[in-house]
């Protein structure tokens, strides 16, 4: 007599199957797949920790050339303040989009919104000054960060008002700004270094992995060039009846092309898995040589990139976009359509075939 | 068998235990699933954070409620789950269980699932079968009479639902893209690589094919398997092993529990009554059994089995609606949903939408994430009716901004299985102004991939 099939255990077992999917593995044979290991070490190794460090870097000079020009406050060390300022901003593009892991967003916001914010509110700026309000763990995002410090060093009337008899409270409140832009890149560079080996580790494909984190924030910074660097001063969303050039991201110091141009390239460079000094590795553009219609989608995609080259070279670096979307605004409708043609590519071709999961939710299945 | 012989088959009795055994499982399912839900925030997430839901046809009446509202239902429906869990006050905790679950789904069809669906309809199905009238409080404390026996449409009711969603899951798979370009799995598959022990295998070129082939086979004939008491306990392993391997492979919540537990209805009477006699704090009650108590009992549920009998003709013929339309469903998705399709396709798009003025020659584009959450926008990007519905949001909003008679058009590109995305739909439409209805959407673009 045959001996039947215990149900009870049975169904044990599909339990502990079920459960036994939740967990990790440090198996890391792909056979035909895509190994995302190399993809995430070369992310992690050779983009995410040099930006990171590298902005330290220059947050770190822009300070204390803003404590030289506080020591000293002449046209010649604004001047210097003014060439660091520089050398931070093109910097922060590198490290804007990385607003997950350790850049997740805290109580106050990710370092993208707290560092990055524009607009700056100038009036709510000069109201902090007079009252020496040198608070920044707060929600007033738009009097801190790297575009209040262009305001207080690119506007017209910046070496006179820091030599004024108001000069104090504003030297303070430099900064107060600078300061808190330290702290934030230090504890960036601190939280990623020791977050890294968790990053390189995880490799499956799951919402909330590092692969779909690093996809979902790359694609959002990509988004974010093209709504609200180009499109916002060009008075091309909804609502807008004309552009509004007072909306491009540096307004003071006329570098929102350079911004621009840097920006997209730090997005192309993760494209094609490029490190920081320019030496090639694994990257989105590799994954799908390995995935069902990857192919196609990554010609089309080069293509592309090639078509958005081809405008942006049509721009010059010290060029002012304030200007161009009022005096030649087709130049400027002519990028963001190229960028618009790009998104879909980025966006639902690319993450279909990537076979990760995007968002938390639970997906339809039998 | 003739008619009348199926009629009566369906009337002779059956042990009540299979019946009672699936409550109790189904009941504990329900209330992991929505502690689950409660732990996982998507309270917050699906119901009280996003600005825009998207409703279904019909149903745009249902709305969310307040925080402590949505969380109060949450709270009701893992009480009833525990109520049908134990056959306490069960009809009411049914009737609970039933519109609480579904008033929850009915808010954002951004969220739809087969498997919620089905949910729903067998909660539906549990508010008139007597699943109490055993192994229960109820019948313990004399509020419900025990019954040993019931009319056989009673329990088989419960597998037939799962064999029409087992069944036409099969049927859908049987496609060109699914058994010969193994497509989806041949996206998905790979991308599990990093699994343990299975990842190698997932990974093997060859196993989108085994996988897809196995899958449609498996769907189409489970229900028969589990229904024939000599092949059943190898089929119930195979189901284990089914969904055990989608749990692992894919992100779709409790649904594997779901099936695994619900499939042991087909088991025997003998090994419910083993499993739900070795639980306290009730034992089998043994009701009257008499001639005159069962007449009464068919008596008493005779309206109910014509109600039931009506149900399974419209689940019999409702997925197969997508008949009546032109073009291909999978692009489409005209008669998609309510059809068990699950798991079928690999489809995404990227919908940019331009507001403009009247008498304005200024189109300005929308961001969506200002108004939806990542899912939503997943959704509503590739579905014509929420397109729709997001277009006649946009409208309203930019009325209400100021702007006069706002046209709302929208570019559109949508891939799937792997395929280089294409217009999805006509892009000078005023989106705003087409209304939703049951007829062809002829603003739809052609299928784009005919080879």
């Amino acid at each position: 007599m045959k001996k039947p099939v215990n149900l009870s255990s049975l169904f044990f077992l599909a339990l502990v199957l079920s459960v036994s999917s939740c967990k990790d593995t440090d198996d890391t044979s792909s056979g035909d797949a895509f190994d995302r290991g190399p993809l995430l070490e070369q992310v992690a190794k050779q983009r995410i920790l040099p930006a990171i460090t590298r902005f330290e870097a220059s947050v770190n000079s822009l300070s204390l050339s803003l404590i030289s020009f506080s020591d000293t406050t002449d046209s010649l060390h604004l001047a210097n303040a003014k060439i660091a300022w520089e050398q931070a901003f093109i910097d922060f593009q590198s490290v804007r989009g990385f607003t997950f892991g350790p850049g997740e967003q805290g109580l106050i916001g990710d370092i993208n919104e707290n560092l990055g914010t524009w607009p700056v509110d100038t009036a709510k700026v000069e109201q902090r000054i007079v009252a020496a309000d040198l608070v920044m763990n707060d929600f007033r995002r738009d009097t801190r960060g790297l575009l209040t410090l262009e305001y207080l060093l690119f506007e017209p009337n910046a070496l006179s008002r820091f030599q004024g008899p108001a000069a104090k409270p504003r030297m303070d409140y430099l900064i107060a700004v600078v300061q808190d832009i330290q702290t934030w890149a230090q504890t960036q560079t601190t939280a990623w270094t020791a977050y890294l080996p968790s990053f390189i580790a995880d490799e499956s494909k799951a919402a909330g992995s590092s692969i779909s984190e690093l996809y979902n924030h790359w694609l959002q910074d990509f988004e974010g060039i093209k709504n609200f660097k180009i499109a916002l001063p060009a008075g091309l969303r909804v609502g807008q009846t004309q552009a509004e050039p007072y909306l491009v991201e540096s307004r003071y110091a006329h570098r929102s092309v350079r911004s621009i141009k840097v920006h997209l390239e730090h997005i192309e460079n993760l494209w094609y898995g490029n490190a920081m000094d320019g030496s090639a590795g694994s990257g989105f553009d590799d994954y799908l040589d390995k995935v069902e219609g990857g192919a196609a989608l990554k010609l089309e995609t080069t293509a592309q990139w090639e078509a958005i080259h081809t405008e942006l070279a049509k721009f010059q670096d010290n060029e002012d976009l304030s200007d161009l979307v009022i005096q030649d605004p087709q130049k400027v409708s002519a990028l963001l359509n190229e960028l618009q043609k790009m998104t879909r590519f980025l966006k639902s071709d690319l993450s279909s075939v990537l076979g990760i999961a995007i968002t938390y939710s639970s997906g339809d299945g039998d | 068998m003739k008619p009348k012989e199926v009629l009566t088959w369906l009337n002779e009795p059956t042990a009540i235990a299979p019946l009672a055994g699936f409550r109790v499982l189904f009941g504990l399912a329900m209330f992991i699933s929505t502690l689950r839900f409660i732990l996982l925030g998507w309270v917050d997430d699906h119901y009280i954070q996003p600005l825009v839901h998207f409703t279904y046809y019909g149903f745009s009446w249902v709305k969310a409620g307040p925080a402590w509202f949505m969380y109060a239902v949450h709270g009701v429906l893992l009480l009833s789950a525990i109520g049908v869990m134990l056959g306490y006050r069960y009809r009411l905790s049914a009737v609970l269980l039933f519109l609480c679950f579904t008033y929850t789904e009915l808010i954002d069809l951004s969220y739809y699932l087969n498997h919620y669906y089905y949910v729903s309809l067998v909660c539906l199905l549990l508010i008139f079968l007597p699943a109490h009238a055993a192994y229960s409080f109820d019948a313990k404390q004399g509020r419900q009479n025990a019954y040993t026996h019931i009319p056989r449409w009673m329990p088989l009711s419960l597998m037939g639902m799962m064999a029409i969603v087992y069944t036409c899951a099969g049927l859908a798979k049987i496609n060109q893209d699914w058994l010969i370009h193994a497509l989806p799995l041949k996206i998905w598959l790979p991308a599990s690589y990093d699994l343990p022990v299975l990842g190698p295998l997932f990974a093997w070129k060859y196993s989108p094919w085994i996988f897809s082939w196995a899958g449609m086979l498996y769907d189409c004939s489970i229900a028969i398997f589990l229904f024939n008491r000599k092949t059943r306990p190898w089929a119930y392993l195979s189901v284990i092993i089914f969904h055990s391997l989608t749990g692992i492979l894919f992100q779709i919540g409790v649904f594997p529990l779901v099936m695994m537990a619900g499939t042991l209805i087909f088991f025997s009477a003998d090994w419910h009554t083993r499993w739900l006699s070795r639980i306290r704090p009730w034992s089998m009650v043994h009701g009257p059994w008499s001639n005159e108590a069962w007449s009464d009992l068919k008596s008493r549920y005779s309206l109910t089995a014509r109600l039931f009998a009506l149900f399974f003709a419209i689940q019999l013929i409702f997925p197969w609606r997508y008949l009546l339309y032109p073009g291909n469903l999978f692009w489409t998705e005209e008669g998609y949903r309510f059809s068990w399709r699950v798991m079928l396709v690999e489809k995404a798009g990227t919908a940019q939408f331009y507001v403009q003025e009247q008498g304005s020659d200024r189109k300005g584009q929308v961001v969506n994430s200002e108004f939806l959450n990542l899912h939503q926008e997943k959704q509503m990007s590739y579905q014509p009716d929420m397109l729709l519905q997001y277009a006649r949001f946009l409208h309203e909003h930019y009325k209400n901004q100021g702007l006069k008679n706002p046209v709302v058009t929208a570019e559109v590109y949508v891939t799937m299985n792997g395929r280089p995305s294409h217009l999805y739909i006509d892009s000078t439409l005023d989106l705003a102004q087409v209304q939703d209805n049951w007829k062809p959407k002829t603003w739809i673009k052609p299928y784009p991939w005919n080879e």
